[in-house]
């Protein structure tokens, strides 16, 4: 269906839209912005996979997707222990 | 008939998720730097585009990514603010301070202009000068 298929499209534009404000997160000062613009990134590109694979059929973009976002998720949190042990110590 | 309205959901799913992520840009871009507890605000804005992805993903039909980010998302905010408030929140007390600093000066500048004001009273009428100067210490 066409309806479909333009909602599809509105959505990559918004994501293009959120990947460019993560961007400007991640360019912010502190470490924690980068590590939360990051994140966010990853979440976004992740999505951006979903919709492109299912426009044009592509079945890997999923298993790209699903890869990005657990290992986004770890290195989040694995960076997030080692930025508050590294003022604990 | 059914595929139509399967398809219609989606679609649904998808243009709602497309306006709360259009929303949370535009939020965060709003955002000022200066704010304290500024990235607190911004996790909180972040939070609205996990729910988006979660429903965009539902909306693809990825059930599965959606209900495993369902679950991840509130930890990964978690430790994000968990880091921030234990790691480098000294930036975020300095700007604490410097906001206490210049509430503190805009009161010594309204104290020197009401004593500006009691100066200029007494200079425009000297001989009344004693019995003005106590209506305003009683004010």
């Amino acid at each position: 269906m066409e309806i479909l298929l333009i909602s599809q499209y509105i959505l990559m534009v918004s994501l293009v839209i959120f990947l460019l404000v993560a961007i400007k997160i991640t360019t912010n000062k502190t470490i924690a912005m980068g590590l939360i613009g990051s994140a966010t990134f990853s979440l976004g590109i992740a999505i951006l996979l979903l919709v492109y694979g299912a426009i044009h059929n592509i079945e890997f973009c999923k298993d790209i997707a699903l890869a990005l976002l657990i290992l986004g998720v770890i290195g989040t949190i694995a960076f997030s222990i080692v930025l508050r042990r590294e003022k604990h110590d | 008939m059914i595929n139509t309205i399967f398809e219609i959901l989606q679609s649904l799913c998808l243009i709602i998720s497309a306006i709360l992520i259009l929303i949370a840009s535009i939020g965060i871009l709003r955002l000022k730097n200066d704010m304290t507890n500024v990235i607190y605000a911004k996790l909180h804005f972040l939070g609205i585009v996990d729910v988006a992805g979660v429903l965009a993903m539902i909306g693809l039909n990825q059930p599965l990514l959606a209900a495993i980010y369902f679950i991840l998302a509130p930890i990964v905010g978690h430790a994000m603010a968990n880091a921030y408030y234990y790691g480098e929140d000294e930036y975020n007390k300095e700007l604490n301070a410097s906001e206490n600093n210049n509430s503190k000066n805009n009161n010594s500048k309204n104290n020197n202009t009401t004593k500006f004001k009691e100066e200029h009273i007494d200079n425009q009428d000297e001989q009344y000068s004693i019995s003005k100067l106590t209506i305003i210490n009683e004010d």
